[in-house]
Formats: structure tokens, C-alpha cells, sequence
């Protein structure tokens, strides 16, 4: 019975801390995800613009690295910057570069806006 | 002269018939509010174009751009109720009703209505909203509408019944600048 009890207590103990961790599990932490899906923004359009559906399949809420020449900076809420075929919403508001710049986007994919026929990538870093 | 007239009136023509303002981070907020639980989520991804002479407008925001205060709920918003695999994104298409009496070269608050087609998780309704332009160096408009989840055929589980409100506030809310081509 006491066994039985033991038992008891630290199978309701798992669950709960099991839980716990569930409720507080942490957010994505898209810098540090490992990704094979490097390319340059332009080709990353051209895969949505001609097989969306495969596009979907393949980048959706993806981790994916888009590299490309800087169009323009721009943003209230949150800074944007625009590649060629891509906008990537950043996580940071400070960022040295300039347009003209070749750079190098980590985020995640959230899909094709028809409205600019541009990707969109979120919770962008600048990566080296 | 008659080159010159030509001119005059190609620019003056694309200035009255062309006159876009865009975003690409509108930011889109939605509130569920019960006794249980309040739980909000917040985009500033939406992207947006309207015509200032036509009151022609649309946004489109994506779905995984949506940020939760819990990562879970996140989870439970993008797999199980708005299906963000299957329907990445929300789009509203429709029409500010009465774009005639704002005047966009004069700073200041309008009243504006708004209606359209709103599409999240494949379906679309009709909304109509009232909301407000504040004309100052840019052109910000925000609007706020509610939405039933049963309405897009988004399916509530017995056991969150209680957490996630029958109606759902969206809040709009978008600097606009001049588009440029």
C-alpha cells in the first residue's frame, strides 16, 4: 500500500512538473535553430511565385537564412527591411546597415503577402 | 507647349488617380476576455495598401506572425484553432465608405467606415467597422471590430470552453506612408 502511495505521488508529481514545463515552455528561439534552408530573397520569391504549394510545404514556419541586397528600411513598429522579393520584420530597431548593403536575414518564414508578391519573414536577426 | 500640356496633365493624372499610401507593419491585435482567462496576441507584420481616391482598400497579415505571451498558447492558436499550416494568413479586402469627406491635406482626426471581406481560416464574412484616419506627417488609421471564432468554422474544445471568449476583439492599427513607384 505504501509502495502504491509512493508510486501515487510521484506519478502526480511528473504530470504536474511535466505541466508546469508545458505552460512555461519557452518561445522559438529562431537565432540559435539550426536551418539547411539558405538562399538569396529573390530565389525564395521565385520558388512561392511558381509552386506556392510546394513552397508552403517546404518553407512554411521555417527557420530559413534569405541573403540579398538591402531595397529600403522602413517600419514604426517594428523595422522592416526589404530584400528583393522578401520583407523581414526584425527583432531589433538598431541595426547598422544601410541600404545598398548585402546582408544576411535569419527568421521564419510566415508566407507570401500577394498584396507586395513578397515573402515575409518574422522575428528577423542580421547574421554574419 | 503642347509637349508641356501633355506633361502637366500626365502628372496631374497620376497624382489624382494613383495617390496609394502602403504598410508592411501594421500592427494587428486581438483580445479574448473571460473570467477565466484574458488572452491577447499582437502582429506588427500586417501589410497594407489603400487608395486615397477610390477609399479602395486591403490588409493581409500572417498568421505565424502572431506572438503570445505563452509559446503553448501560441502553439494551441496556430495548430489546432486557425490552422496556420493550412491557411497562413488573414486578408481583409473591402472599402472606407466614405474616403469623400476626409481630407487627407489637412491634419486632424476623421471618422471612417469601413467594410469589406474578412478571410481567416479559409472562410469569409462580411464586417463592417467604423474606426478613425489621423491625418499628421503620415496617415495613421486604426479600427476595431469583434469576430466570433464559430463564425470561420473555428472549432473551440470542450475542456478551454471556459478560457477563450465566444467574441474576439480585433484591433487595427496602421502608419501609412505615400507608395512611391
Amino acid at each position: 500500500m505504501k509502495k502504491f502511495l509512493i508510486a501515487l505521488v510521484i506519478a502526480v508529481l511528473v504530470v504536474a512538473a511535466y505541466g508546469i514545463y508545458q505552460w512555461n515552455k519557452p518561445h522559438r528561439d529562431v537565432e540559435n535553430e539550426d536551418t539547411k534552408l539558405v538562399l538569396t530573397s529573390d530565389s525564395l520569391q521565385a520558388f512561392y511565385g511558381q509552386s506556392p504549394d510546394s513552397a508552403k510545404k517546404m518553407f512554411l514556419d521555417q527557420a530559413v537564412v534569405v541573403t540579398g541586397e538591402v531595397q529600403s528600411i522602413e517600419g514604426d513598429s517594428t523595422t522592416t527591411v526589404l530584400l528583393p522579393g522578401a520583407a523581414c520584420s526584425m527583432e531589433s530597431d538598431q541595426l547598422k546597415i544601410n541600404k545598398g548593403d548585402r546582408v544576411k536575414i535569419k527568421g521564419i518564414c510566415t508566407g507570401y503577402d500577394d498584396l507586395f508578391q513578397e515573402v515575409r519573414i518574422d522575428r528577423g536577426v542580421l547574421i554574419k | 507647349m503642347k509637349q508641356l500640356l501633355v506633361i502637366a496633365f500626365t502628372v496631374l493624372s497620376t497624382v489624382a488617380y494613383s495617390q496609394k499610401y502602403f504598410t508592411r507593419s501594421g500592427e494587428i491585435s486581438f483580445y479574448s476576455s473571460t473570467p477565466v482567462e484574458d488572452i491577447e496576441a499582437h502582429s506588427n507584420s500586417a501589410s497594407s495598401i489603400f487608395d486615397v481616391e477610390t477609399g479602395a482598400g486591403e490588409f493581409s497579415v500572417p498568421m505565424k506572425s502572431f506572438q503570445f505571451e505563452k509559446a503553448l498558447m501560441q502553439e494551441h492558436f496556430n495548430e489546432n484553432y486557425v490552422e496556420s499550416d493550412e491557411y497562413p494568413k488573414g486578408t481583409f479586402k473591402g472599402k472606407f465608405t466614405n474616403i469623400e469627406n476626409i481630407d487627407f491635406s489637412t491634419k486632424g482626426e476623421y471618422p471612417v467606415n469601413v467594410e469589406g471581406k474578412l478571410t481567416i481560416h479559409g472562410v469569409t464574412k462580411e464586417i463592417k467597422t467604423s474606426g478613425y484616419f489621423i491625418i499628421d506627417d503620415g496617415i495613421k488609421g486604426e479600427a476595431q471590430f469583434t469576430v466570433s471564432p464559430s463564425d470561420f468554422d473555428i472549432e473551440i474544445p470542450d475542456v478551454v470552453r471556459d478560457k477563450i471568449a465566444k467574441v474576439i476583439k480585433i484591433k487595427v492599427s496602421m502608419n501609412y506612408k505615400e507608395f512611391k513607384r
